[in-house]
C-alpha cells in the first residue's frame, strides 16, 4: 500500500477537532470528531511516516523525501486542536501546526462566517438575504459564496448588524469559547507546535477588499504572534486559500517574499515545486468521514502523477521522441502513461518547427488539465535540444505566466550546455554523468519499437524526477546513463 | 453553549478552599471515560468514584438472573472440559458435586468433547445475542470510539471505582457525606434522592444525553433521530433535581457526528460531548464560584419513557441512517 502513494509531503488540513459541533460552526462545516481524527492519524501511519511540520519542512528543503510523509495542520485557531488533536499526535511523538486569526484569539472580533452559521441556525438567514439584496445578492446565489465573492465593508456591516440585533451579549461572549485562548496557544507553542499567521480576521480578497488590505491584516496578526510567543511566524496561511499574487506596488511585498505561503489545493508537496514557489499546499481532510481520507490522499497522489506524466508527455512528443511518436504503439504508450491527461497529441511527421500558436495551444490546454484555472504554472522539462526543442523553448518563453522551462536532457553534452545557457536553464551534472554513451541514437524511425518504448519511458521517468522530484516512477525502466541527468533550478 | 432562549438567573456558590468531587456512574465504558476524564481534568480533586451496579431485576429462585445462570453453566462446562473439579447448583439451590473431571473425561471420548465445545459456543453466542444484543453492540461501538482514549486516560488515573448497589442507601449517603464533596457529578443510571444530592456542598450536576427541555427521559438520542432532527443530537448539563432531567441547565450543545454513525455511535458521541461540557462547567464554577443557570419551562418538551421506544421505531431509525441521513443533512445545511 505504501508504494502506491507518490513520495512527497502530505499536509492534511483540519479546522476544529471536537466532540461538539457548535452552532457557530455547524453550518460552515469542518468539525472532525476526535475518534475520526484518531482513525485518520492511524491510516496515515499505515501509509507512510508521520512528521512534525518543522521536520517535514527540513526534509522538503533538503530534498530528502523518499517516502510519503504526513503532517497535520489546523486552521482558524480552534481550541479543539489543543484539547483533542494535540494529545493524539503526542501519542505518536509528533506535533502539528495551528494557524490563528489574532482577533478571534484575543476575543475582539468574532469570525464573520461563524456569525453567518449562527444566523442560519436561528432562522435569521431570510433577513440576511433580504438585506444583502441591496448589494447585488440574487436568490439563485448561495449566501456563503456571495459573501466571499462580494466581501467588503457593506457586506460585513450587514452581517454584524444583524448579528448584534439577534444575539444577546452573553451568547456573543460565550461564542468565543470555540477559539483557543492566548494562554492555550502559548502552551501549544511550548509543546513544539507551530503557530502560523492566518490574518487578523479571516477576510477574503475580493473586489472591495483588495490584496493590500489583506497584507495589513497579516501584519496585524504578525504583531500579535510576536507579542504572544516572542518570534514571528514564518508561515502565512491565506484565508480561503486565496493566493497572494506578487505585486511590485505593494509596500508589504518584500515582507511577503520572506514568508512561506500556505494554501489548500489538495496537492502533495515535493521538493522542486517548493523551491520555485515557496508555497506549501495542504489537503483538505474529509472531517466527518473516517473512511474517505485514504481516497483523498490517493487522489492527490494520482493528481501529482498525472501532472507529471502530462508534462512529460508534452515534451516527449516534441523532440527526440518524435521519432518514437510516429508509431501508433508509442502514441498509445504515451496516452497510457499520462492516464488520459493528454487530450491532444501533436505527432511530428518531420523535424520542421511548428508555428508558435500551435505549440502554445496544447501547453495552455494542459495547464488547465486538472480542472483549475489556466493560471496554474506548468513546469516543463525538455528532452532533446535540437531545432524543434529550441522552437518549443522559445514558445514557452513567450507565455511566462503559464509555463516555465526548468529542466533539459540530452545525450549530446555540448549541445545541452549551449541550450541551457541560451534558455537560462541552470544545471549541474551528477557524478553518474560519466556513463553517457558516446554517440547519439539514430533519429530516424530505424530504432526497434521496443527499444523506443523503453527510451520514452526512461525520458518520462527522468522528467518526472526533474520537474516534480519524483524519482521512483517506473524505476524498473530506468536506464542509467541513457541521458545526462541534471539537477534543475531556475536561473535568477 | 448556553441555552439563550430560556429564562436565566445567577446562582452564587458557597466559597470553599477545596472543591472535592464525587463521581457517580454506571459500569459501561462511557461511564469509565466520564470518570477518567474528570480525574485527568481535575487531578487531586476527584475523591471518590462510585460505580452503581444494581442487582438484576430478573432473578430466579436461587438469587441470580437468567443470564447469570447461563454464564455459570458455561463456566462449569468449560471447567469440565478443561479437567478441573466442578460443582453444580440444582434447581432447589443444593450443591451437587459431579466429581473429578478426569473420571468424566475417561468416560467420554475426545470426539464428544469437541462436539460439545462447538455446541457450547453456538449456544453461548445465541444466548448473548438474545439477552445482551443491544448492550453488546453498544459496548462494541464504545470500544471503537473510546477504547484508545481510555487506555491513555488510565495511565494518569489515580482512583479505582467503588462498586455500590444503591446510591440512595444510608450506607452510601453516609460515605459520600463523610467526603464533604463540593460537587457530585453523575452520568445517567439511577434516580438520585434528595439526601444524596444534599451531600454536595456546592452543586450536584448531571449530564443528560438529549436536548433539554425538548427531549427529556429515556432514549432521547433515538427519538431525535426518529424525528430526523439532528440538531437535537445533543447533551445537556443540568443541576440534579427530583424531576427527570428537568433541573436548571448550565450548558447544552450539539454533538459532532460522522457520516457512518449508527444509533449507538450517535449516543456515544452525545455522552462524550456531555463529559466535555461537564469538565468545562465544573472548571468555570471552581474558578468563579458563580453559575448562570437557565430554567427549564415546566410544560415544554416531552419526557420519554423506556417503554415507548419500540422495535418498529428502532428499525425506522436504522433504515434512515443506512440511507445516508447524516450525509444528506450535512450537505443540506452547509449549502446555505
Amino acid at each position: 500500500m505504501t508504494s502506491d502513494l507518490v513520495p512527497g509531503w502530505y499536509i492534511i488540513l483540519y479546522h476544529d477537532v471536537s466532540w461538539e459541533e457548535s452552532p457557530f460552526v455547524r453550518d460552515i462545516g469542518g468539525t472532525c470528531p476526535p475518534d475520526v481524527f484518531r482513525d485518520h492519524v492511524r491510516a496515515c501511519e499505515g501509509l507512510g511516516e508521520l512528521v512534525s511540520i518543522r521536520e517535514g519542512m527540513e526534509k522538503l528543503k533538503r530534498g530528502d523525501i523518499a517516502a510519503p510523509l504526513f503532517s497535520f495542520w489546523f486552521d482558524d485557531g480552534f481550541v479543539g486542536a489543543r484539547k483533542y488533536a494535540a494529545p493524539i499526535l503526542a501519542e505518536r511523538g509528533i506535533t502539528g501546526a495551528t494557524s490563528i486569526c489574532s482577533r478571534f484569539t484575543n476575543r475582539s472580533e468574532m469570525f464573520w462566517r461563524c456569525k453567518l452559521s449562527y444566523l442560519q441556525l436561528i432562522d435569521a438567514g431570510r433577513h440576511l438575504r433580504a438585506r444583502l439584496r441591496k448589494y447585488g445578492y440574487s436568490r439563485s446565489e448561495l449566501v456563503r459564496e456571495f459573501t466571499i465573492d462580494r466581501f467588503g465593508g457593506e457586506v460585513l456591516s450587514v452581517i454584524n448588524t444583524l448579528y448584534d440585533e439577534t444575539t444577546s451579549r452573553s451568547v456573543q461572549e460565550d461564542a468565543f469559547r470555540i477559539f483557543d485562548t492566548p494562554d492555550g496557544l502559548i502552551e501549544l507553542h511550548k509543546r513544539g507546535w507551530l503557530i502560523a499567521n492566518h490574518s487578523a480576521a479571516h477576510y477574503p480578497i475580493s473586489e472591495k477588499h483588495v490584496q493590500d488590505m489583506l497584507m495589513d491584516q497579516f501584519e496585524e496578526c504578525e504583531r500579535f504572534i510576536q507579542s504572544l510567543i516572542g518570534t514571528e511566524s514564518n508561515y502565512w496561511v491565506t484565508p480561503f486559500a486565496q493566493n497572494i499574487e506578487p505585486s511590485a506596488s505593494s509596500a508589504s511585498q518584500k515582507h511577503r517574499d520572506e514568508k512561506n505561503i500556505v494554501l489548500v489545493d489538495n496537492q502533495v508537496n515535493v521538493c522542486t515545486s517548493f523551491e520555485s514557489t515557496r508555497t506549501l499546499y495542504r489537503i483538505d481532510a474529509p472531517a466527518n468521514d473516517r473512511n474517505q481520507l485514504a481516497q483523498v490522499l490517493f487522489a492527490a497522489s494520482k493528481r501529482l502523477l498525472r501532472r507529471s506524466f502530462c508534462l512529460a508527455a508534452i515534451i516527449a512528443m516534441t523532440c527526440y521522441c518524435v521519432f518514437a511518436m510516429r508509431s501508433q504503439g508509442h502514441r498509445l504508450l504515451i496516452r497510457g502513461l499520462s492516464r488520459g491527461a493528454v487530450r491532444k497529441m501533436y505527432v511530428g511527421s518531420s523535424r520542421m518547427p511548428y508555428p508558435l500558436p500551435r505549440l502554445q495551444s496544447p501547453l495552455y490546454e494542459n495547464s488547465a488539465v486538472d480542472g483549475n484555472s489556466a493560471t496554474t504554472m506548468v513546469k516543463v522539462g525538455i528532452i532533446g535540444t535540437g531545432l524543434i526543442a529550441k522552437e518549443h523553448a522559445k514558445a514557452i518563453s513567450m507565455i511566462p505566466g503559464s509555463v516555465t522551462l526548468i529542466a533539459a536532457a540530452d545525450i549530446v553534452h555540448e549541445r545541452l550546455q549551449d541550450f541551457c545557457s541560451a534558455f537560462q536553464v541552470r544545471w549541474l551534472p551528477l557524478p553518474s554523468s560519466g556513463a553517457c554513451p558516446d554517440r547519439a541514437p539514430p533519429r530516424s524511425a530505424g530504432l526497434p519499437r521496443r527499444a523506443g518504448g523503453a527510451r520514452v519511458k526512461s525520458a518520462l521517468n527522468f522528467l518526472s524526477a526533474a520537474v516534480y522530484g519524483i524519482g521512483h516512477l517506473y524505476s524498473s525502466c530506468l536506464q542509467p546513463g541513457t541521458f545526462h541527468r541534471f539537477i534543475p533550478y531556475r536561473s535568477g | 453553549m448556553i441555552p439563550a432562549e430560556l429564562e436565566a438567573s445567577s446562582l452564587d456558590l458557597p466559597s470553599s478552599d477545596h472543591c472535592r468531587i464525587v463521581v457517580i456512574t454506571n459500569a459501561e465504558l462511557r461511564h469509565d471515560r466520564f470518570a477518567l476524564r474528570l480525574q485527568a481534568e481535575f487531578p487531586g480533586l476527584v475523591v471518590a468514584w462510585l460505580q452503581v451496579v444494581p442487582a438484576s431485576p430478573r432473578t430466579t429462585e436461587t438469587g441470580g438472573s437468567r443470564l447469570d445462570k447461563f454464564r455459570k453453566l458455561g463456566v462449569m462446562l468449560r471447567s469440565v472440559l478443561a479437567g478441573g473439579p466442578h460443582i453444580l447448583l440444582s434447581r432447589t439451590g443444593r450443591r451437587v458435586v459431579i466429581g473429578r473431571s478426569r473420571e468424566l473425561l475417561s468416560r467420554i471420548g475426545r470426539h464428544v468433547i469437541d462436539r460439545s465445545r462447538e455446541l457450547l459456543s453456538r449456544i453461548g453466542r445465541r444466548m448473548v445475542a438474545k439477552f445482551e444484543g443491544e448492550a453488546a453492540s453498544q459496548r462494541i461501538v464504545e470500544q471503537r470510539i473510546f477504547g484508545d482514549e481510555i487506555e491513555q486516560l488510565k495511565k494518569t488515573a489515580y482512583l479505582s471505582p467503588k462498586t455500590i448497589q444503591n446510591p440512595n442507601s444510608a450506607e452510601t449517603i453516609a460515605f459520600v457525606n463523610s467526603l464533604e464533596p463540593y460537587f457530585i457529578l453523575t452520568l445517567s443510571g439511577a434516580i438520585y434522592g434528595k439526601e444524596l444530592r444534599d451531600c454536595a456542598r456546592g452543586l450536584a450536576l448531571n449530564q443528560h444525553d438529549g436536548w433539554c427541555p425538548e427531549y427529556r427521559g429515556a432514549d432521547t438520542i433515538d427519538w431525535a433521530l426518529y424525528h430526523r432532527d439532528l440538531s437535537k443530537i445533543a447533551n445537556t448539563v443540568h443541576i440534579l433535581t427530583s424531576g427527570m432531567d428537568s433541573g436548571p441547565i448550565l450548558r447544552r450543545s450539539i454533538a459532532c457526528l460522522a457520516v457512518d454513525d449508527t444509533p449507538e455511535s450517535c449516543f456515544a458521541r452525545s455522552v462524550a460531548l456531555g463529559t466535555e461540557l461537564m469538565c468545562e462547567t465544573v472548571r468555570e464554577l471552581i474558578q468563579t464560584k458563580k453559575a448562570r443557570i437557565f430554567h427549564q419551562p415546566q410544560f415544554t418538551g416531552y419526557t420519554y419513557l423506556i417503554s415507548q421506544m419500540t422495535k418498529d421505531i428502532k428499525d425506522d431509525i436504522r433504515r434512515d441512517l443506512q440511507r445516508g441521513l447524516i450525509k444528506r443533512d450535512i450537505a443540506k445545511r452547509t449549502a446555505f
